[in-house]
């Protein structure tokens, strides 16, 4: 099939943060309509066939780094994925002299995630390829928010308007970060629960309100987001117990009673079950999207790579 | 010149306007130099006409004012460094104005002993542009463990005592230092700055560091440092002196301080009065400084600190860095920037917009830090070295680090437009530096 390409007009895709709100329903239209024709496309037309595209893991990542290397296979690219020991990356240097000898390669793309906030950027400025950001430190993690919001949006048909509760560890969250700026920006209701130690400072906003109580965040939420808690917060700094964080802000039975019937719970994993979400509720199929959020990714992985493909490759061929 | 020459020369700066903020002088005249040393100064020096061997220098137009003292620097210390060896901070110093300055002890080696503190002081007389004076380490390797020889410290020439960035967590070795110092005519400086709460931290705690993913530093870092600084100094009677101070709720604190005749001075650093944390937006690591950049608030308390005087101070905190040690993850970046050079562009550039008196802003870098560590310069005194600086307060122009003195670049402040430069640099007599215009 050969859905025409809109531009995203911009080298990279960073964040959430450079996107427009046009950019953004593009992409998930785009993502959407890849989903619905079962991920396939017609190589032909797709600007990376036979293009490189280079996955610079320098933190370890099964999920994300899986889901880049086959959306771009589906694409016709080839694909090598890196994982770089982070012990060997303590020095800045390390980072760049990576990335000019991996740019003399030639990608079309270099899909990177890195531990440092801002260090996807820092390398796109170096390379002279299309650079997507896997995430990067507590910053942005852009396509999990893009596979998040076409998720509620197949669910729910919308994102302007809904409630959206994003529960948990805020404060260090790329994740958070990224859908709070999708999904104000599309005009959903965001509401931030956490305990007050794990949430930043200036975080709300225009439609952002924040909540330290499940039972008054809960209420009428139509979207349910549980965050994972690392567990090298766990230490008694940020909270005192897992039991006690899982009383207070783990998603059970009771406080999901709280939301809206129909409302969806989604996790962008991997979960702590019995920290930060019930195992049953994780795997309450009426309920949880959580699988669903996964195929999605690939979805938007494959859009994501396509306008940042284009933009490099010069067209579709 | 004939024969008849003297032996020693003479120089005469003709028609400049005088300023030395320690005597409240501000006047038009001229200053005749003889064998590096101020022989006469006023308005009608001339009066009875110049002898034709005395050299004339036309300072129409110019401010000649003290040289500048810039009492705190952190350079990497006398092994030098691979990003700016001693003689480039030297340059870089003199291209800035400054004729005297004090390293802080906490680069390499630490200043933790008379024979480190005198090495340096050696290797600047050696270069021969500016005065290098050093603070030595208040405690051993600047570990906050141990006290180290304070006394022998200070007859080896230190002037002041710190602990450098990591100010001494222990607030009781912390009291035995200042009681003990006591000994000795000195100034403790500490770095207003909780360890615990400074962990990690890489900009201000702000929106701005929520945004970009990093970990702020709060406010509160710094006032809680000063809290237990002023009640040190009220409860031992000891002198201590704070800097670098950044935010208006240090201001206050100081300023509060001093009303209740507590013994507290204070300086803080050219970024903190002309930039706020949005430097360092989009990861410019060149705007990475500790204590962090504040909000534009904190900028405009600073500068009113500074007018009035509660903080006494400006000190540069040069900290030259090498490309690489900022061209990497802003976390992985060092802290610091280059400020030798636009030390007194800025404080000029806060004069000329009318936030900052115009000797106010002299005797906080030359004559007032010379009180605190009592030392002998940032004045201009007949008979006394000859150490000033001719500058241009209305001169507008454009920081470029490209045409730096100094090996180093790292400035938060390229590209800005200032008004106030430096002329010359004259150092006993000397000239050590003359823009290139000229």
């Amino acid at each position: 099939m050969a859905a025409p390409l809109y531009k995203l007009n911009k080298p990279h895709l960073l964040g959430i943060e450079g996107l427009t709100a046009l950019d953004i329903a593009m992409l998930l239209d785009r993502a959407k309509t890849l989903a619905a024709a079962n991920f396939k496309i017609d190589k032909k037309i797709s600007p990376l066939l036979d293009k490189t595209v280079i996955n610079l893991f320098f933190e370890p990542s099964t999920r994300t780094q899986t889901s880049f290397e086959l959306a771009a296979k589906k694409l016709g690219a080839d694909v090598i994925s890196m994982q770089v020991a982070t012990s060997s990356v303590k020095k800045g240097e390390t980072l760049l002299d990576t990335a000019m000898t991996l740019n003399a390669m030639r990608p079309t793309v270099l899909v990177v995630r890195h531990g440092d906030s801002g260090a996807v950027q820092l390398l796109a400025e170096k390379v002279n390829c299309g650079v997507i950001n896997a995430g990067d430190g507590t910053h942005e993690h852009p396509t999990q928010a893009l596979l998040d919001a076409l998720t509620i949006h197949t669910r729910k048909g919308r994102l302007q308007d809904l409630v959206v509760a994003i529960c948990g560890d805020i404060l260090h969250s790329r994740v958070a970060r990224s859908n709070i700026l999708l999904l104000s920006k599309m005009g959903a209701e965001v509401r931030l629960i956490a305990p007050p130690t794990l949430l930043p400072v200036g975080i709300a906003g225009d439609n952002v309100t924040i909540y330290t109580s499940m039972i008054d965040g809960l209420r009428e939420a139509d979207v349910v987001m549980m965050l994972r808690v690392q567990n090298e917060r766990m230490n008694g700094h940020f909270f005192p117990s897992a039991r006690e964080y899982y009383h207070f802000f783990g998603l059970d039975a009771k406080k999901l009673a709280l939301a809206k019937n129909d409302a969806i719970v989604m996790h962008p994993g991997p979960m702590n079950r019995g920290v930060e979400i019930d195992s049953a509720i994780a795997d309450d199929v009426t309920r949880s999207v959580i699988y669903q959020q996964v195929e999605m990714g690939v979805a938007v992985r494959m859009a994501a790579l396509e306008v940042v493909g284009e933009y490099h490759a010069g067209g579709a061929k | 010149m004939s024969a008849h020459a003297p032996m020693r020369p003479r120089t005469a700066y003709m028609n400049a306007r005088i300023l030395d903020p320690a005597a409240g002088l501000d006047i038009t005249g001229s200053l005749l130099v003889e064998s590096g040393i101020i022989q006469d100064m006023g308005t009608n020096i001339f009066e009875a006409g110049i002898s034709p061997d005395i050299h004339q220098v036309d300072c129409v137009g110019l401010c000649l004012a003290p040289g500048i003292l810039d009492m705190y620097a952190e350079l990497p210390g006398s092994a030098g460094s691979r990003a700016e060896p001693l003689a480039s901070s030297c340059q870089a110093a003199v291209a800035g104005g400054i004729t005297t300055f004090v390293t802080a002890p906490d680069g390499t080696p630490v200043v933790d002993t008379p024979n480190v503190a005198e090495a340096v002081q050696r290797r600047g007389h050696e270069i021969g542009l500016a005065n290098v004076l050093t603070h030595g380490a208040l405690t051993m390797g600047a570990k906050g463990e141990a006290l180290t020889e304070i006394g022998l410290l200070y007859n080896a020439g230190c002037v002041g005592f710190s602990n450098g960035t990591q100010p001494v967590q222990n607030t009781a070795l912390l009291r035995q230092a200042l009681v003990y110092a006591q000994i000795v005519d000195t100034t403790i400086i500490s770095t207003p700055l909780e360890a615990s709460l400074i962990a990690g931290g890489q900009i201000h705690e702000s929106a701005l560091a929520t945004r970009l993913g990093l970990r702020g530093i709060p406010v509160l870092a710094e006032t809680l440092a000063i809290l237990r600084d002023i009640a040190l100094a009220e409860a031992t009677g000891a002198r201590i002196h704070i800097g670098a101070v950044s935010t208006a709720a240090g201001v206050n604190l100081i300023r509060a301080a001093k009303a209740k005749g507590i013994d507290v001075t204070a300086h803080t650093a050219p970024p903190y009065f002309s930039a706020s944390v949005s430097a360092a937006d989009g990861y410019r690591t060149f705007a990475k400084l500790l204590p962090p950049l504040r909000e534009e608030g904190d900028v405009t308390a600073i500068l009113a600190g500074l007018s009035d005087g509660t903080i006494d101070a400006i000190a540069s905190h040069h900290s030259p860095h090498a490309e690489d040690q900022k061209r990497v993850p802003f976390a992985q970046a060092s802290f610091g920037a280059a400020g030798f050079e636009t030390m007194l562009p800025l404080a000029l550039d806060a004069v000329a917009a009318g936030r900052l008196p115009m000797l106010r802003a002299l005797e906080a870098m030359t004559s007032k830090p010379a009180e605190i560590l009592r030392l002998r310069v940032g004045r201009l005194v007949r008979r006394q070295a000859a150490d000033f600086i001719l500058f241009d307060p209305k001169a507008g122009w454009v920081i470029d680090s490209q045409h730096f003195v100094g090996a180093c670049r790292n400035t938060p402040f390229q590209g800005r437009n200032v008004k106030g430069q430096l002329v010359m640099t004259i150092k006993n007599g000397r000239t050590v530096h003359t823009l290139n215009a000229l």
